[in-house]
């Protein structure tokens, strides 16, 4: 279960995993927050929507993660080795238990506590970080890891999840509140950008290194990819802020259009950051070459 | 604060790239050693937390014969580290072979030799 076409297989489940937990904490924050006294009866269905791709795709990526960790080569061997994934390793545990908090989260939304439930999402979104390299290492290395981890999953989750609540809300909302809406969204999504930008150059430092890595390993290139995707995002944004935003309602179709953009993008550099959490960081290939 | 100001204060705090991913920092016996008594025991840390039950070592005198007892065994209160009980009766150059997966779902391998002689 080593292959390429397993490889790619699993940074899928895991990047639509992404996706749809994004999709949830990003609706339900929304609903605690900026959408807070605009009821709007489309984001449950949303939240359930995507509560549904996060969990169809966790249960994929159980499957495809046991299949490796095993090193099975038929279904009855992966299917045997579910038990002791589940109990005995981290990925495991905590997979089972993130989905049993996203499932939570949105049973508590369902019945109107928004602000319980956007906490409980969170911290489902947060915990994957002891899934990566700093929550498995320890020492100063492995804090400062896990630190840049838990803030650019935070704030990704934050800016690239609340765009399917705020499309919609843009859409449905009367003028002067959808401008209202848009205008307060701006600082946040700033502030989420400065995050994702300062923990990104930390990660590069320690996961990369050398800037020669982006054009000459996989990992590196996937990385770059992210970036230009992040680089387009904040351009859109910046479009939409200076653009459109000061010229609402007249430019909400454009407004609408630029935000199905952006979604589209956010999907792309989740399904990269899928991709690039199953390949190996040029600093450790570096340690496996002088080993 | 931009990527050279961060390199900077990465180097005045003397640390170093991060090696992500499982490997092995230190075992005992020692890789490459020469032991006068043979170890009952093969204790293996790596740089992360390793997942046992999915971590194969297998040790193997000069003939290919293992000389491991059991599969590997966590060490309490110690996530990265991994011990095989051993059963060596004889002088010669044995071969570890370890294949390790990491908390963070990654696998690594290696493998080193170390050698017992006659007291």
């Amino acid at each position: 279960m080593d292959t390429p076409t397993f490889t790619l297989l699993r940074a899928l489940a895991r990047g639509l995993h992404m996706v749809g937990s994004f999709g949830l904490y990003g609706t339900i924050f929304m609903a605690a927050t900026l959408l807070r006294g605009h009821p709007l009866p489309a984001l449950k269905p949303l939240a359930w929507t995507s509560l549904t791709l996060a969990l169809l795709a966790a249960a994929a990526w159980f499957l495809l993660q046991t299949a490796d960790f095993a090193s099975a080569t038929t279904l009855s061997d992966t299917i045997a080795a579910l038990p002791i994934v589940a109990q005995d390793t981290r990925f495991g545990t905590l997979l089972l238990s993130r989905s049993a908090a996203l499932i939570l989260a949105t049973l508590v939304f369902q019945f109107n506590f928004p602000r319980p439930a956007a906490a409980l999402a969170f911290a489902a979104i947060v915990a994957e970080s002891w899934l990566g390299h700093g929550g498995a290492m320890t020492g100063t290395i492995g804090t400062i890891l896990l630190a840049t981890s838990i803030a650019h999953l935070a704030s990704s989750a934050t800016w690239l999840g609340s765009l399917p609540a705020l499309h919609l809300a843009l859409k449905r909302l009367p003028p002067e509140p959808a401008a209202r809406l848009t205008y307060n969204f701006s600082p946040l999504g700033i502030a989420c950008v400065l995050t994702l930008i300062l923990t990104a150059a930390i990660q590069f430092i320690l996961l990369i290194g050398n800037p020669l890595a982006l054009f000459t390993t996989a990992y590196g290139a996937t990385a770059l990819a992210k970036f230009l995707t992040l680089a387009a995002l904040i351009t859109l944004a910046a479009l939409n802020r200076e653009r459109l935003t000061p010229h609402l309602p007249a430019t909400r179709p454009q407004l609408l259009r630029n935000i199905n953009l952006e979604i589209a993008l956010g999907l792309a550099a989740l399904l990269a950051a899928g991709l690039i959490l199953q390949l190996e960081p040029p600093t450790m290939a570096a340690m496996a070459a002088g080993s | 604060m931009r990527t050279p100001a961060l390199a900077l204060f990465f180097t005045l705090a003397g640390l170093s790239p991060a090696f992500a991913h499982a490997f092995l920092t230190h075992s005992n016996p020692p890789v490459g050693s020469t032991l006068t008594t043979p170890p009952t025991n093969l204790l293996l840390s790596y740089t992360e937390g390793v997942e046992v039950p999915f971590c194969q070592v297998t040790v193997t005198d000069s003939a290919g014969t293992p000389v491991q007892t059991a599969a590997p065994q966590p060490v309490p209160g110690q996530p990265t580290e991994m011990s095989v009980p051993l059963h060596i009766t004889t002088p010669g150059t044995y071969t570890v072979t370890w294949h390790a997966v990491a908390v963070d779902t990654h696998k690594t391998e290696g493998s080193f030799k170390f050698t017992v002689t006659a007291p």
